[in-house]
């Protein structure tokens, strides 16, 4: 990115003189030598109390055998010693930095030479083409190469991931862990039930059920040899539904139709036998008469 | 054929008339005076006087209001007036007399062409069959 900014920048492959920039002043050095400083402070004032903290615990420790014979003055000898040390290292360590800070600034003063040269336009601009270069190419063959890496990784992705998944998960049991860190209770609340229950299909549902294979599979026999049956019927009362059934069904009206739908197919058969036998009867006698055709009756005269 | 059933079974059932009649006169005089009690015995004369005064009347008070005897209302006949009309009384009773009198007529109707008995003739009715056969999907209706 660094570099495709540079190149936008400076269509034209000329590139400023990045090493334009003056020598480092002396207000560097000095600031080099603040910073340095503060730091020491802020390491003295962090020393100043863990030295202050360790000198309590051993303080502590020492006092523990307290019947043990103490000096005259009643002082135990590492207390003033621990922040003497602490306050020396300290003061070696500013001295250390002031020396470093000179050597280094004298060191970038011996230096500057070499910098203005490796700054010069003609040097960075060589160098920064060359690794314009590089990088275009190794961009180029990134991008050649992308799907193909891309897919290589997805897959290597797709064969370790489930695997890692899975063990995870074998270490873990799910199970308890929902039942101990999940308030079952309080998910159950927020759940509205009876909108989930009203969006279920009772009736598809129902009608991939194949009840009949479900029944086939039922041994109603062993069932039905469960049943205390005896006890059922002991808890009928079976006058009264006899009763019931009887005032419902109006047994006498069955009766009564009955045998009046029996009396009227009887007569029914008489009459019918007996308009044949009379068809019978005038057709014989009209032959025996010689008459022809139809008698000339009027409509439905016996 | 029809018409000799009926009145066969009319026939029939004036002799039954006549011996419920007979019977109830037995027991009233048997509870009158039970001591001097034995069968009535009227003779042929009375009890064919009984028998016919019987018919006349059953016909008449029958073909002047439904048009059917008992005897017919079994074969499913009826007597109607020629245009088909329904008897009054003096005319049922014409009928009835002429049928008790000369019972012999309706072997007429074997030959008429138009199945008239010699009373139908003489009276201007005729007997027509009048039933309708049951339809099996009206029992299943309950028709009662």
């Amino acid at each position: 990115m660094v570099v495709e900014e540079a190149v936008s920048a400076h269509p034209e492959g000329r590139v400023a003189p990045i090493g334009a920039a003056p020598p480092p002043s002396p207000d560097l050095v000095e600031l080099a030598e603040l910073a340095s400083r503060a730091a020491l402070g802020l390491a003295s004032l962090v020393a100043g109390s863990v030295t202050a903290a360790v000198a309590e615990a051993i303080s502590g420790e020492v006092h523990e055998p307290a019947d043990e014979p103490q000096p005259d003055d009643g002082e135990s000898w590492p207390k003033p010693l621990a922040p003497i040390l602490a306050g020396a290292a300290l003061g070696v360590a500013i001295e250390s930095a002031r020396v470093g800070t000179r050597a280094a600034s004298a060191f970038g003063r011996s230096l500057r030479p070499w910098i203005s040269f490796a700054k010069s336009p003609t040097f960075v601009r060589e160098r920064f083409l060359r690794i314009r270069e590089r990088v275009s190419q190794l961009d180029d063959r990134w991008r050649r190469e992308q799907q193909d890496d891309e897919q290589i990784g997805a897959s290597f992705v797709g064969a370790v991931v489930p695997q890692i998944v899975d063990a995870t998960l074998d270490q873990l049991d799910l199970t308890e862990l929902i039942l101990s860190r999940v308030d079952l209770e309080r998910v159950v609340d927020a759940v509205d039930l009876e909108r989930a229950v009203s969006r279920v299909d009772l009736e598809a549902i129902v009608s991939r059920i194949d009840l009949d294979a479900i029944i086939a599979r039922v041994d109603l026999d062993a069932v039905a040899a469960r049943l205390d049956v005896e006890a059922i019927v002991k808890r009928l009362d079976l006058a009264a539904i006899a009763r019931y059934v009887i005032d419902e069904i109006d047994l006498p009206s069955i009766v009564r139709q009955s045998t009046g739908t029996m009396a009227n197919e009887t007569v029914e058969g008489v009459r019918v036998q007996s308009m044949s036998a009379d068809r019978a009867i005038t057709g014989f006698v009209d032959r025996l008469l010689g008459r022809e055709g139809e008698r000339h009756q009027p409509k439905g005269a016996a | 054929m029809s018409r000799f059933v009926a009145d066969a079974i009319d026939l029939l059932l004036v002799l039954v008339a006549i011996g419920v009649v007979y019977l109830g006169v037995a027991a009233t005089s048997f509870i009158i005076a039970p001591r001097r009690f034995t069968w009535p015995s009227p003779g042929a004369l009375p009890l064919g006087i009984l028998g016919w005064g019987l018919l006349i009347v059953y016909l008449t008070v029958a073909w002047s209001g439904t048009g059917r005897s008992i005897g017919k209302q079994v074969m499913g006949l009826r007597v109607e007036r020629r245009d088909s009309g329904g008897l009054r009384l003096g005319h049922a009773f014409v009928r009835a007399l002429l049928c008790a009198a000369f019972p012999i007529g309706l072997f007429w109707s074997l030959f008429s062409r138009d199945s008239a008995s010699i009373q139908d003739l003489l009276v201007r009715t005729k007997v027509v069959y009048d039933w309708r056969p049951r339809v099996p999907a009206r029992v299943v209706d309950g028709d009662h």
